[in-house]
């Protein structure tokens, strides 16, 4: 408790304010502007994990594309408590697909991304051995299943030390036990380096799971709707009955909470 | 009974074996295409058709004792220069113009007036306008590959997974590392594939425009074997070159190939 009352109360530099008054993207079809964001603000206290839930088409990976940078052209801001930007810093990223270079080694993919220094290299073999992939370093990603792939990704987005992470449903179509098994790898890294975390997803069990805080949004053009504490301690279960409670209770308050409507 | 079973069995297990080895049926391949050679030799029995042991002695004649390794080398320097030109020059404007839309509209009427410019025209202009010399000889080689490597290059370049991109981008990698680590392997198999094809067509032409216009290599030896009538030393000269580009697709081309394509095979 008094951590968090800490946290409140002190601006850390890397907090990150994103205050965005719209975000439009041209229709190719009929040659006007839709907004896909508008009016969102929100605050993440550095090296929190937090949760961003709303319905399919809610503008999310367009949110995740303004945070790293990719897609510059927003009216609003986004920046740190120190007046840095996250493109400043490095920033780890993980798709929906492992996004993996056929062509490299486990080992190069999750290295390529640095400077290559052979400390950094050294960093690299760390990470892929905390991912229990020690056996496939010099294995190619066709060798390797789709939750091996996405342990070897896990690592790519640790490597650089970032500031902040940005995950875009990283965890979709895999079956639950390997769904599971990179959640707490996800964890355990997270401990190690407490980078500001943006975990994206649409299944809310997941994301009580994994966050200190859930965001809601809406449906496009899209808000945050929504902003929910957990509370609970860590490391959590699975299948935890407090936790289960707290998502009954927030349904029942709020039905359609989850089509992005309160 | 039980006997006759057995050694019919044995036969068809030789024969499947046999078959199956490739090296095998490459000798065999080879053997059969001497062998429908010498025949023809024996019953035309003329100059025009002179027998492979007539041109393997004036191979190694004109090899040891002949200007043979002269003007071999004479031609594989054009050929490797002209190569060397086209690859790049061809590289390069086909990932331009795969990438950059305006370009390709500007560029793309040239291109095919150049690829359907023939071989012939190309070389005779070039002559014209350059003089008999190596940079005209090269030049025209060169023009003519560059339209061929441009639009295979073209191809890959539009296929490129943008999505590997976006993870240099996201990483921010910077630009040279990108370009070499995450955009050039995916292009690795359209370059292969416009080498090969490359190899083969810039030393078909590189005769021509040594028959056409220098006094030195194979095309130059060939002409003169045609004036003088010569089909033994024509055969020869011809096996040679054939041999070297024989050497350059094994020993070269594939192993670089299998290299590139470690990550697809294992």
């Amino acid at each position: 408790m008094e951590d968090q009352l800490n946290n409140k109360l002190i601006k850390k530099p890397h907090d990150l304010f994103v205050d965005i008054i719209a975000k439009s993207y041209k229709d190719k079809n009929q040659n006007t502007y839709n907004d896909a964001i508008k009016n969102m603000q929100f605050t993440i206290p550095q090296g929190q994990f937090c949760c961003l839930v709303g319905p399919s088409g809610c503008g999310k990976t367009t949110l995740l594309n303004l945070l790293s940078g990719l897609d510059r052209k927003v009216e609003g801001v986004i920046k740190y408590h120190d007046g840095t930007i996250p493109n400043d810093w490095p920033i780890g990223y993980m798709f929906q697909e492992p996004r993996l270079m056929p062509w490299l080694t486990v080992k190069q993919n999750v290295s390529i991304v640095t400077n290559q220094t052979s400390e950094e290299i050294a960093h690299s073999e760390n990470l892929i051995e905390e991912m229990d992939l020690i056996k496939y370093m010099n294995a190619f990603p066709s060798q390797l299943s789709g939750g091996m792939q996405r342990r070897v990704a896990i690592a790519r987005a640790f490597v650089n030390k970032p500031k902040i992470l940005l995950l875009d449903e990283p965890f979709i179509s895999l079956d639950l036990t390997t769904a599971d098994l990179l959640r707490q790898m996800l964890i355990k890294l997270w401990n190690s380096q407490k980078n500001t975390i943006i975990f994206v997803t649409h299944d809310l069990r997941e994301a009580m799971y994994l966050g200190d805080r859930i965001l809601f949004l809406s449906k496009g053009p899209s808000k945050v709707i929504h902003d929910l504490k957990i509370n609970m301690q860590r490391p959590r279960k699975a299948e935890d009955i407090q936790m289960e409670n707290l998502r009954i209770k927030l349904i029942k308050e709020h039905p359609e909470i989850l089509s992005g409507k309160i | 009974m039980v006997k006759i079973m057995f050694n019919k069995i044995k036969k068809n297990k030789f024969t499947d074996s046999f078959f199956k080895n490739s090296i095998n049926v490459r000798i065999l391949s080879f053997l059969l295409l001497l062998f429908i050679w010498e025949t023809s030799a024996f019953l035309i029995n003329s100059d025009v058709l002179p027998s492979p042991k007539t041109v393997l002695i004036i191979f190694f004649n004109e090899m040891i004792y002949g200007e043979m390794l002269y003007h071999l080398g004479i031609t594989l320097w054009r050929v490797l220069l002209a190569f060397t030109i086209a690859m790049l020059v061809g590289t390069g404007l086909g990932i331009a113009m795969g990438s950059k839309k305006n370009l390709n509209i500007m560029l793309d009427g040239w291109h095919i007036l150049l690829l359907n410019t023939p071989a012939l025209v190309i070389i005779i202009l070039c002559y014209v306008w350059f003089g008999l010399n190596e940079i005209a000889a090269i030049t025209a080689v060169s023009l003519n590959k560059i339209p061929n490597v441009l639009v295979t290059i073209r191809e890959g370049t539009r296929a490129i997974d943008r999505k590997i991109l976006e993870v240099a981008d996201v990483f921010k990698v910077n630009y040279k590392k990108k370009f070499i680590n995450f955009f050039l392997p995916q292009l690795y198999p359209f370059i292969m594939a416009a080498a090969r094809g490359g190899i083969s067509l810039i030393w078909k032409i590189v005769l021509v425009v040594e028959l056409l216009g220098r006094s030195n290599g194979i095309g130059f030896k060939l002409n003169e074997f045609f004036n003088l009538f010569d089909i033994a030393s024509l055969f020869a000269y011809t096996l040679s070159f054939v041999t070297i580009m024989i050497f350059v697709e094994y020993a070269i081309i594939t192993p670089i190939e299998r290299r590139l394509n470690k990550w697809r095979t294992n």
